[in-house]
Formats: C-alpha cells, structure tokens, sequence
C-alpha cells in the first residue's frame, strides 16, 4: 500500500493541474465577447447615423 | 365603465400623439424643401471662396489672412444662418432616433460633405485645417474611363 501512496499523490497534483488549466481557458473564452462587443455596437450606430444622412441630404447632395 | 376610461385615455392619446408625429414629417419635409430652394445661392458663395463647409457639418463664413471674416452681404448671411439652423435641427432629430450625440451626427455628416465636396471649394479637415477640395473621386473614375 505504501508503494502507491507516491503514485496516488503525483497523480491528485497532476489532476489539480488539469483543473486549473481547464479553469484558466473558460475564463479567456468569457473576456473575449465583452472586448468586442462596444466596437460592434459604434460601428453599428455609425452605419445607421449615416443612412439617415443619406436618407434626407442624400437629394439636396445629389442636386 | 372601465371600457368608457381606456377609450378615453386611448382617444387622449392619440391626439397628442398624431398631431406631433405629422408636424415632425412636415418640419423634415419643409425644411428640405428650404435647403432645396437655397442650394443655388449657396453653391455660389462656396465657388466665390466666400464660405466654406467646417468640420462640424455646418457652413461658416471664410477669413482673410488677417482673421477677419471676409465681407458678405447680409442677405447671404441670413440663407447661411437660416442654413445652419436647419443642419441643427435635422442633426438633432437623427441624433435623438438613433440614440447619439448631436456632436457625433455633425461629426459624421461633415465627412459626407468632404467626400462630396465640389472641386476648389472650401472644406475644413477633421484637424481643423481649411483646404480647397480636391476632385471628388467618382468625377476622377469618370476621367480616368475617358
């Protein structure tokens, strides 16, 4: 029995390793869409401001 | 009863609510019409150097080396005020529906004219520097195709 307590210790420190690594990736994976999110958004708002630019000056421009 | 009061409160409504939506269509299409009306003139102050387009989307009366700003009639000073109000005004409605700054607007509608710009008319860069405009792009592609 004493012979496996090492191997059974080395393997709970590699599983607390695995762990903490699977941890670690799910947090990168949550960041990343709360990055991107505002620049869509500007972009979006932009897009839409200068169609209705164009909706009403869009005839006076083309005059 | 109850069906009496949600009546009411729904007629109620809609008279305050009618009215205001046809008098915002109706202010949009008199005003372009008023700008349709006093694009002539106002190209004509821009071709004379007189005026030129800022950066905020609005038109603005061109100084001499000195800083002052060059003469111009007071009648033309009216189309150009009466011009800039309207801008606002139309600014300000799409800034309100798409839930922007007046500012941000203006911003975007000043970089509509730059690109549009008549070649040699006054435009100021986002840097606040006035130039004379290049020839607009889709004239360039028409020579080019020549």
């Amino acid at each position: 029995m004493k012979q496996f307590l090492p191997i059974l210790a080395a393997a709970a420190v590699l599983l607390g390793f695995g762990a903490s690594a699977c941890i670690r990736t799910q947090n990168e994976v949550d960041v990343k869409p709360i990055e991107i999110k505002p620049v869509h958004i500007t972009l979006d708002i932009n897009i839409r401001i200068e169609k209705a630019l164009d909706d009403f000056f869009g005839d006076i421009d083309a005059l | 009863m109850k069906k009496l009061l949600a009546l009411s409160v729904a007629a109620l409504a809609l008279t305050f609510a009618v009215p205001q939506a046809l008098s915002a269509a109706d202010d949009a299409a008199t005003i372009k019409k008023n700008m349709v009306e006093r694009k002539p003139k106002i190209d004509a102050l821009k071709k004379a150097g007189t005026i030129g387009e800022n950066k905020a989307g609005k038109l603005e009366v061109m100084k001499d080396k000195d800083g002052k700003e060059v003469k111009i009639e007071d009648a033309d000073k009216k189309i150009v005020d009466a011009e800039n109000k309207d801008r606002t005004t139309i600014y300000t409605a799409i800034a309100k529906k798409e839930g922007s700054t007046v500012d941000k607007v203006a911003e975007l509608r000043a970089k509509q004219i730059r690109s549009k710009a008549a070649e040699g008319d006054y435009i100021q860069n986002e840097d606040g520097k006035w130039v004379k405009a290049p020839k607009p792009a889709a004239a360039e592609k028409k020579d080019e195709k020549k």
